[in-house]
């Protein structure tokens, strides 16, 4: 279990500083020097690195035009970054001596809370209190269920990445514990193409649900 | 003689496992009905590929997140089991 549970490192004033907490800080790092780096030298003729960001814009652009529109352009920040970062708190684990902090459930709620709040926003701002009218169609008897599946986005979006992530790192575990030689390694590489699955469901998901919010 | 707390060990790990294997199970099925499923529309267009993948993959990950909750499920029953406190 203490494999398992994230250790504290060190507190701040009695708070405790949990690993999950530091790694996040690292995988901060690591984004805001790629993207300082990125946007330092933008050139019309792009370069290897810039035109394989840019086409990852332009695939999240087109698939937020394809769900809500043209006005769906304005999302995709918010997905790609929550997408980028969930990425690479995935990959990060590949490096000996860290551990990814989407394996700790407080991270994965965080990132479900920011995403379902953003839906709400979304929506509020498109079209003012006729938002709520969604909870009581096609008919008020299905309020109770209407906000009942309301409650139940954040939930899924959070135990679906934690249970994802926690299961591979308890599967390479094992296999470590019985072989520790070779046998683990194509267990990692699958575990890199499941957290690379699950940062695109991440912000897939984040884009579907705010198209749900301010459809007409 | 078994004590209490031993009966309830032994039934959380056997509510684990045997829940565990019921979830996969579903699961399976209906992961193997989506890909076939995926297949054959492939075959039918295979010029609509990229749409195909991108749901079947989606589809996948909704199906698999449902197992994904048992396997929670369990693990609060292995690790961090409420019910050994109690007795």
């Amino acid at each position: 279990m203490e494999e398992i549970a994230p250790r504290i490192v060190f507190r701040i004033l009695g708070i405790p500083i949990t690993d999950s907490v530091t790694t996040t800080w690292v995988v901060m790092g690591i984004i805001f020097i790629l993207s300082w780096l990125l946007t330092k030298s933008l050139s019309e003729y792009p370069s290897k690195l810039q035109s394989i960001f840019e086409s990852l814009v332009e695939f999240y652009e087109n698939i937020a035009i394809q769900v809500m529109g043209e006005k769906g352009r304005q999302f995709v920040p918010l997905a790609l970054s929550i997408g980028i970062f969930i990425l690479l708190s995935n990959w990060i684990e590949i490096i000996p001596g860290f551990s990814a902090p989407t394996r700790d459930l407080s991270t994965t709620v965080a990132l479900a809370i920011v995403a379902v709040t953003s839906t709400y926003v979304a929506g509020i701002r498109e079209k003012g209190w006729r938002f709520f009218k969604k909870y009581i169609e096609p008919n008020p008897i299905l309020l109770p269920i209407n906000i009942l599946e309301e409650l139940v986005r954040p939930v899924s979006l959070s135990f679906r990445l934690f249970g994802n992530i926690i299961g591979e790192e308890i599967v390479i575990a094992i296999l470590v514990m019985l072989v520790p030689f070779i046998l683990p390694i194509p267990m990692m590489l699958l575990g890199l193409f499941t957290g690379l699955i699950q940062a695109f469901i991440f912000s897939l998901l984040t884009l579907l649900y705010i198209a749900g919010a301010i459809e007409e | 003689m078994l004590t209490s707390k031993a009966l309830v060990i032994i039934a959380s790990v056997i509510a684990a496992g045997f829940g565990m294997s019921i979830a996969v199970l579903g699961g399976t099925l209906g992961e193997s009905n989506a890909v076939s499923k995926a297949m054959e529309a492939l075959g039918r267009q295979p010029e609509a590929q990229g749409s195909i993948m991108t749901i079947l993959l989606l589809g996948l990950a909704f199906i698999e997140s449902l197992v994904i909750f048992m396997l929670v499920v369990a693990l609060v029953l292995l690790f961090v089991n409420p019910f050994v406190g109690m007795v």
